[in-house]
């Protein structure tokens, strides 16, 4: 821009977060203040003082009340709901079913589903079912395991991660000790392939932990950082 | 470690920004009488669904998603993608609840920002045809707060209400046209009928000078 050599940094900054707040800015220029802002401390200081200073006209906006049906979608899709008969297996379909079985637990967090027929398509329901109640937080992921090819896939629902951190699942032997099955891998839709030694072992019984690692997974081989959720695979 | 905002050491300069915003609360709570929550409720609430309370989830959207529907409506102006946005925001403030306790600023700025920078992203993700320009302005004239709301809310933006009094009544306007509606540059340039490749020049400079007057008066 022309005016930009004629502004000094400081003020430089503040113009643009300034322009942030209001909104001005094109869709790129926007993504990549808010890259700025989760890495620059002084940068984002500047926005919440031009936030505090432009909330002065949030009252402009006329309140509307929104029709019913809104925050029913909003809590299916946050808390999951009784979901409709269907004819072929939808892991969010299956999700919502699972969370309305747990609805007296609701802080329990990660599910796995085990079909060890293998008829992910056939089957409306799991046969085995864990349930990984979170130790901190309200972690949310839910994870299904289809025997047949040895895919796991953990979807994480609610998991605000702003730093870049790895979930490593850990299957836990009768011993104690446990072994890593792998990452959750958010890019993949949570896929985890089990490896053949381990489909082995996992049966009803053994019992599950996901622990937070850094970025790649636990450096050592054993869960370094704190386990967010365990629990024990069960029949129903 | 002390919970409360206000007594970090002073020399910490987020907590100088946060002590500001905490008069700036108890200022917005003493003129909105009329509102059926006040701020600290509302904070409250958020503080009860960054511990995964759903009850305190439902109260808090009875109480304010009429504010943040109004806020899709106004920039999105399209009812059905303004209930999408809601559904979406509600997903952000029960995920971001959490955070709420280290941004600074008040709850109810917190929600509407949450939902204004979404509305915005959808709208210039959207690119939206300049023909719509038209249709922006008419429909915004028309939204006029109500008085008697406005008369409530006029202690907690009387600072910035003077500083934004002394730029030029165009710039002025702009500001805040842009923030309510979600104007882009490309809109503003049209509604202003100033040329695209000068209009962030001549906002930028009554954006200074509005942060200029705001200093001066902090």
């Amino acid at each position: 821009m022309a005016d930009e050599s004629e502004l000094r940094p400081g003020e430089m900054d503040d113009a643009l977060a300034a322009e942030y707040v209001l909104g001005v800015l094109p869709h790129d220029e926007r993504a990549l203040i808010e890259k700025r802002i989760g890495s620059d401390a002084a940068f984002a200081a500047r926005v919440a003082t031009w936030q505090a200073h432009f909330s002065a006209f949030d009252p402009d906006y006329a309140e509307v009340s929104p029709p019913a049906a809104v925050f029913d979608r909003i809590e299916r899709r946050l808390f999951g709901a009784p979901a409709p008969a269907r004819t072929a297996f939808s892991l969010w379909g299956s999700l919502a079913f699972w969370r309305g079985l747990a609805a007296a637990s609701l802080a329990a967090s990660l599910f796995i589903f085990f079909r060890p027929d293998g008829a992910i398509f056939q089957s409306q329901a799991p046969v085995l079912v864990a349930e990984l109640a979170a130790t901190t937080g309200h972690m949310g992921l839910v994870a299904s395991y289809d025997p047949a090819d040895g895919e796991m896939r953990i979807v994480p629902i609610a998991a605000a991660s702003d730093n870049p951190k790895s979930l490593e699942v850990w299957l836990i032997a009768e011993d104690g000790r446990p072994q890593s099955i792998g990452l959750v891998d958010t890019a993949d839709k949570g896929l985890i392939r089990i490896s053949d030694p381990m489909r082995q072992r996992i049966h009803q019984g053994v019992s599950f932990a996901v622990s937070l690692e850094p970025q790649g997974g636990s450096p050592t081989g054993q869960p370094t950082g704190p386990v967010l959720a365990s629990g024990t695979l069960r029949s129903l | 470690m002390p919970h409360s905002k206000t007594f970090h050491a002073p020399t910490d300069p987020d907590a100088i920004l946060r002590r500001s915003t905490s008069i700036d609360t108890a200022i917005m709570i003493a003129a909105r009488k009329d509102c059926a929550l006040i701020e600290d409720e509302v904070a409250g609430l958020i503080s009860r669904v960054a511990l995964g309370d759903r009850l305190a989830f439902a109260r808090l959207y009875t109480h304010t998603s009429p504010k943040l529907f109004g806020v899709c409506l106004r920039i999105l102006r399209d009812r059905t993608d303004a209930e999408e946005a809601l559904q979406e925001i509600y997903i952000r403030v029960w995920q971001r609840a959490k955070s709420f306790g280290r941004a600074a600023g008040t709850a109810n700025s917190w929600l509407v920002t949450i939902a204004r920078n979404h509305a915005i992203d959808l709208i210039r993700a959207r690119k939206r045809p300049t023909e719509d320009i038209d249709d922006r302005t008419d429909i915004a004239d028309e939204s006029v707060p109500n008085p008697e709301t406005a008369m409530a809310w006029k202690d907690e933006g009387r600072r910035i209400d003077e500083c934004m009094g002394r730029l030029p009544s165009a710039q002025s306007r702009a500001v805040k046209q842009a923030y309510v509606e979600g104007l882009s540059y490309v809109e503003l340039a049209e509604l202003f009928s100033v040329p695209l490749s000068t209009i962030r020049m001549w906002l930028r400079r009554g954006l200074l000078k509005l942060r200029e007057c705001m200093e001066s008066h902090g």
